[in-house]
């Protein structure tokens, strides 16, 4: 069927190219396109638990994507080859080999109307009740194949609708999804104006996926018995409110009762769901503030109640934790637990004045994550540094960057994390995870094109794997070269790696060394990694990952 | 204005899509089990695997008695190795199930006297998989290569019927059934004899033989008649257990025995006389597969 599809499309494509050829002073039609692969050879380590199956047998693994637009007369077609040889990417724990076509689309633009057959990326609002993305660093592709169409009546109005189904790897899931989305901004003063959104989305069970669950609900006790639904709409309301330098943004979404796996007992309940998001924030010249709250009630949409963990995605509840760089302080993150959370945030950005010439800037950041009914002033008060198991998660985070020179600057910074590691990294009767970190970068110009980079991080914890020292150089020669060499060193034990008595901890090295070459929209990276087992986020969605140990090269380029 | 009433009309054609729907079957009765315990011993010796032909038939189905005919040749073909459940389905296919009513449909010129249907075989049909009509049938809940679904034409039976008795089984089965006062009482011991890493289901129903009742059928010239005396074989007449089946929970390792009594009240229509128990183990509901069944007379 996808050879048919690929056929078709490649029909339109030469059409579209022999209509170019006759046209050739009006509209020669557009080419572009991206290709992006990543080699990874694996050395097997089973001292930092580098140790799954492409260890023992596969030995090496690719993943490649080469897209392609092609724009003409108001139409867009777009086709994706997705490649994955024996990749752990969709599956850390898995050699998952397929290839093909992963995307395919046709859009039109008509007038007010723009039209789109095959597959589609969307969101409404935040993407609460509907996003559907693609993020290849986590291996998800949340693409939908359906119609969809985007209604643009006035420059302040959009109206949007889609229906179809949910992709999985090359193959697509069962369940029905349809949505409906409208937003219109209204412009008060020239200062003061407020963008309102309302959006309805439906998913609808496939049998099969309900006889699943109408088996294991027949199969627990009697009064744990409920009627699962094939049907679950979810709704939402929000507004964006402008006034000057300030932005208050506010949602709310709920859905009708489905299904939903209660974690603390492992069974499926049937439950409403809801979930209200909100920030503020004020920036102006050297001063920015966002403040987030974000509270979940049972609020889990996914393409049936049975997924779990980054699968079966329809409703986009990123983490409201920071999203950390520097490889330390990047060690413990917090997914959103949907089954109940609640969320706060903190983000401060300063720029003194009195400083303004070393290009001076103070950042902090705070983030919380508690059950429903722990945001008390016990768990949210900041001199509260004693580890509170309930909490989910916790960070303080500061960090100031200061320019000594043209050629000189230096940044320092301090992170406290509260994890709760049991809960995130589903390994039971581990302690919670205090983790105190203090690093700093340092760049220096040497010439106008060669500067060197030397970063930092010093992570102290009694917990988990124990405390990690981190170092890195790196030498720039722009625009083409870029060097690195680090070392990631464990070096006293945590509660889960403590040597036997009697015996010494051996120090534990997680280095590294890395070479890119950039060559104008082409870069081609190698390198020699380690690197320990732990929860990887991006876009604020996490999944745990198993440690690695080889050879990456990758390379990425557009046209 | 216009547009927001067009708005409104595409919300409201979603909202009216979330009218009251008819959920799956969940069973909402005490369980009518009444003994129900597990422990490892020795591992038996493996018995022969007894196959099982589910039919999805009906009264007004002309062509249903030459699959029933089908399947009672395989049985007699392979004595002691094939089970045949015969399904009445409840609200499916209603113009080929629903019993003749001379009184109540004026194209009727018979009147059935029993209402073969049941709501747990509808649910067993529509879980296993609805086909285009009837009649339809399975060889242990199985779907072979090349089939598009797991019920298939009758005419294919024999050929996936030989091919499955031959396959061992990993489990036994020994099966007792009594009746007791108004009750039908049936006790169950599963044995596994191998490893098995699947998750495995015990469905346990009671059938109804020698039941005599008008059935629509051909004559030898595809002529529609009407067989006011025509024997039902193999009627399910309840599912004791879950219609899906009731979770053997334990680890399968050779001598895990299951043992389980089932308790249930007799149809005011049924004959004490000619009732049959049945017990297979099975997959889950996406796999399926009957892995070995046992059918003993109601005593």
């Amino acid at each position: 069927m996808k050879k048919h599809y690929l056929l078709l499309l490649l029909n339109f494509l030469l059409l579209g190219s022999a209509w170019a050829q006759e046209e050739k002073k009006e509209d020669k039609g557009e080419f572009s396109g991206n290709f992006q692969t990543t080699n990874q050879f694996y050395v097997r380590d089973s001292a930092i638990g580098a140790t799954t199956t492409q260890y023992e047998k596969e030995l090496s693994s690719t993943d490649a994507w080469l897209l392609l637009n092609y724009k003409k007369s108001g139409y867009t077609f777009t086709v994706r080859f997705d490649l994955f040889n024996n990749s752990p990417l969709l599956n850390p724990q898995e050699a998952y080999t397929k290839s093909g076509i992963g995307f395919w689309s046709v859009n039109k633009k008509i007038d007010k109307l723009s039209l789109t057959a095959g597959y589609f990326y969307d969101q409404f609002a935040s993407g609460m009740v509907f996003r559907s993305y693609e993020d290849r660093n986590l291996g998800l592709d949340f693409a939908v194949q359906g119609v969809h169409l985007k209604y643009t009546p006035t420059e302040n109005t959009t109206v949007k609708a889609f229906t179809g189904l949910q992709k999985f790897r090359f193959d697509l899931r069962p369940m029905v999804i349809k949505g409906v989305n409208a937003e219109h901004l209204i412009p008060i003063t020239e200062n003061l104006s407020t963008e309102v959104g309302a959006s309805l989305v439906n998913r609808t069970i496939d049998q099969n996926t309900m006889n699943i669950m109408a088996s294991t609900i027949n199969n627990y006790e009697l009064e744990d018995r409920f009627y699962p639904k094939y049907n679950a709409f979810v709704y939402n309301l929000y507004n964006t409110l402008r006034f000057k330098d300030v932005t208050w943004y506010a949602e709310y979404a709920a859905k009708t009762p489905e299904a939903i796996i209660n974690p603390n007992n492992n069974l499926m309940e049937l439950h409403e769901g809801k979930v209200f998001l909100t920030n503020l924030s004020y920036s102006t010249k050297g001063f920015g503030i966002t403040a987030q709250y974000r509270f979940i009630d049972k609020f889990s949409f996914r393409t049936s109640p049975l997924e779990n963990q980054n699968l079966g995605m329809i409703a986009y509840l990123p983490s409201i934790t920071r999203q950390n760089v520097y490889r330390l302080l990047a060690r413990y993150n917090a997914f959103t637990q949907e089954f109940g959370e609640n969320g706060l945030q903190l983000d401060l950005t300063w720029r003194p004045k009195f400083l303004k010439k070393h290009q001076t800037q103070l950042n902090f950041n705070s983030s919380i994550a508690t059950p429903q009914g722990y945001f008390k002033g016990s768990t949210v008060s900041p001199i509260n540094f004693e580890a509170d198991s309930n909490r989910y998660f916790r960070e303080y985070y500061f960090e100031i960057q200061h320019k000594f020179t043209k050629k000189f600057k230096v940044l320092l910074g301090y992170q406290l994390i509260n994890y709760n590691q049991k809960l995130f990294e589903a390994k039971p009767g581990v302690p919670y995870v205090v983790a105190n970190t203090i690093f700093g970068e340092a760049t220096y110009k040497l010439t106008g094109k060669k500067s060197i980079r030397f970063e930092a991080q010093y992570l102290k914890t009694e917990e988990d794997l124990g405390s990690f020292a981190n170092g890195l150089i790196e030498f720039n020669m722009a625009p083409h070269w870029s060097f690195s060499a680090g070392d990631m060193v464990n070096v006293s034990p945590g509660a889960r790696n403590k040597p036997a008595a009697g015996n010494a901890f051996e120090l534990i090295h997680y280095w590294n060394v890395f070479g890119a070459y950039t060559q104008k929209n082409t870069r081609l990276t190698g390198g020699y990694i380690k690197q320990v087992e732990g929860v990887n986020c991006a876009g604020g969605v996490c999944r745990v990952e198993p440690a690695f140990s080889g050879v990456r090269l990758t390379m990425t380029t557009n046209f | 204005m216009k547009k927001l009433r067009f708005l409104l009309g595409v919300i409201a054609s979603f909202l009216l899509a979330s009218c009251e729907e008819i959920p799956p079957y969940i069973n909402m009765e005490p369980d009518a089990v009444i003994e129900d315990t597990t422990y490892v011993g020795a591992a038996p010796t493996p018995q022969l695997r007894r196959i099982v032909i589910e039919e999805f038939t009906g009264v007004r189905c002309p062509n249903c008695p030459k699959a029933q005919a089908e399947a009672k040749n395989i049985s007699n073909a392979n004595p002691g190795r094939v089970s045949i459940i015969t399904i009445h389905s409840l609200g499916l296919y209603n113009s080929l199930t629903t019993p003749f009513d001379s009184d109540k449909y004026s194209n009727d010129k018979h009147k059935s006297k029993f209402d073969f249907r049941t709501k747990a075989g509808a649910e067993i049909f529509k879980m296993v998989g609805l086909t285009q009509g009837l009649p339809s049938g399975n060889v242990c809940r199985t779907k072979f290569d090349g089939e598009v679904s797991t019920n298939i034409d009758y005419q294919k039976w024999s050929a996936y019927a030989n091919a499955e008795i031959a396959k061992p089984t990993l489990v036994n089965i020994d099966l007792s059934a009594k009746n007791v006062g108004d009750e039908v009482e049936v006790r169950v011991t599963v044995t596994y004899t191998e490893t098995v890493t699947d998750s495995n289901f015990i469905t346990v129903a009671i059938l109804e033989g020698e039941l005599k009742d008008v059935q629509e059928s051909t004559d030898q010239n595809g002529v529609t008649i009407y067989v006011e005396d025509y024997i039902h074989n193999h009627v399910l007449r309840a599912v004791l257990s879950g219609y899906f089946g009731d979770q053997l929970k334990a680890q399968y390792v050779p001598g895990r025995v299951f043992i389980k009594t089932y308790r249930f009240k007799r149809g005011s229509d049924w004959n004490p006389s000619n009732l049959e128990a049945i017990a297979m183990v099975h997959k889950d509901v996406i796999s399926k597969t009957i892995i070995h069944a046992r059918e003993v007379k109601v005593q």
